[in-house]
C-alpha cells in the first residue's frame, strides 16, 4: 500500500510537472516577446481581453500576420484563448511569465552586485 | 492586470549610478576585455576550460559580446545566460560626465532583440517602435 501511494504520488508529480508551465522552453518564451509588435499585442490584453479583430484595431498588420503572432504568444504560454460563441477571445496567461519574472529577478540581484566590483576596479585603477 | 504584470512586461532592468571616476576611465573599464572581464566575471576568465566544448553545465556565469560602442558614450553587448536555453539579451551600458569629475552611469538590460550584426556601425538608430 505504502509503495502503491509513493508511486501514485510520483505519477502524479510527473504529470503535474508535465502539464508545468515551465516545461515551456524560456527561450520560446523570450523569443515570442522579443518582437516589438508581439510585445503590443501582450500590452493590449494586459488591458482586457480581446479578439483578434480587435486585437488588430489600428495596427497596419494583416489578419495573418496578426494570426501568426497570436500562434507564436499562445505556443510559449503568454496568452491563451476561449471561445464565446463563434469567436475566440485571447487572454493573457500570468503564469507564462513566471520564467520574465525569475530573469528579472535574477539580474536585478546581479547587476548591483557587479556594478559593485565596477566600483572596487575602478578604485584599484587609480593605483 | 495589475501594474507588477504591466512592469513584467517591460522587462527592462534599468540601474542608474554616479560614478566617482572619470568617464574615460569608466569607457575603459566597459570596453577593455581584461577589465571587463574583471568586473563582470564571465566566463573568459577561464580559458582553460574551454566552455565552448561544454556549455551546458560548466557554470552560472553569463558570457558576453561586444555588438557596438560609441566612444565615451554607450557601449552594447550581447548577453548570454550560461546553462539555460536563454535567447542573447542586450545589455547597454550608458555613460556620460557629472560634476565634480564623476561619471553618471546608466545599465540597461533587455529582453528584446539583439540587433543584427549588420547594423553594427555608430550612430545606427537606437529606438525602436515599440
Amino acid at each position: 500500500m505504502h509503495v502503491a501511494l509513493a508511486l501514485a504520488k510520483k505519477i502524479s508529480t510527473c504529470l503535474s510537472l508535465f502539464m508545468n508551465d515551465r516545461l515551456t522552453p524560456e527561450s520560446e518564451i523570450f523569443r515570442a516577446l522579443a518582437d516589438p509588435t508581439r510585445r503590443l499585442l501582450l500590452e493590449r490584453l494586459s488591458a482586457s481581453e480581446r479578439n483578434a479583430t480587435e486585437l488588430r484595431d489600428g495596427l497596419s498588420i494583416s489578419q495573418p500576420a496578426i494570426s501568426q503572432h497570436i500562434a507564436v504568444l499562445r505556443g510559449a504560454g503568454l496568452i491563451e484563448e476561449e471561445k464565446q460563441g463563434r469567436q475566440i477571445r485571447y487572454r493573457i496567461r500570468p503564469e507564462g511569465l513566471s520564467p520574465v519574472v525569475d530573469w528579472l529577478t535574477r539580474y536585478r540581484a546581479f547587476w548591483p552586485a557587479r556594478v559593485d566590483k565596477l566600483k572596487a576596479l575602478l578604485k584599484e585603477m587609480d593605483q | 492586470m495589475s501594474t507588477t504584470e504591466e512592469e513584467i512586461l517591460k522587462e527592462n532592468i534599468v540601474l542608474e549610478y554616479t560614478l566617482d571616476a572619470p568617464p574615460e576611465k569608466v569607457w575603459r573599464a566597459l570596453t577593455v576585455p581584461e577589465l571587463a572581464a574583471s568586473w563582470l566575471g564571465t566566463q573568459e576568465h577561464q580559458p582553460e576550460h574551454r566552455p565552448e566544448h561544454r556549455p551546458e553545465h560548466r557554470n552560472d556565469d553569463p558570457a558576453y559580446e561586444l555588438l557596438d560602442t560609441t566612444p565615451f558614450s554607450r557601449v552594447r553587448y550581447a548577453w548570454r545566460d550560461a546553462g539555460t536555453d536563454m535567447p542573447e539579451t542586450l545589455v547597454t551600458f550608458e555613460i556620460s560626465p557629472a560634476p565634480d569629475g564623476n561619471t553618471r552611469f546608466r545599465l540597461t538590460h533587455s529582453v528584446r532583440a539583439t540587433p543584427p550584426l549588420a547594423a553594427n556601425c555608430n550612430g545606427a538608430p537606437i529606438a525602436r517602435a515599440a
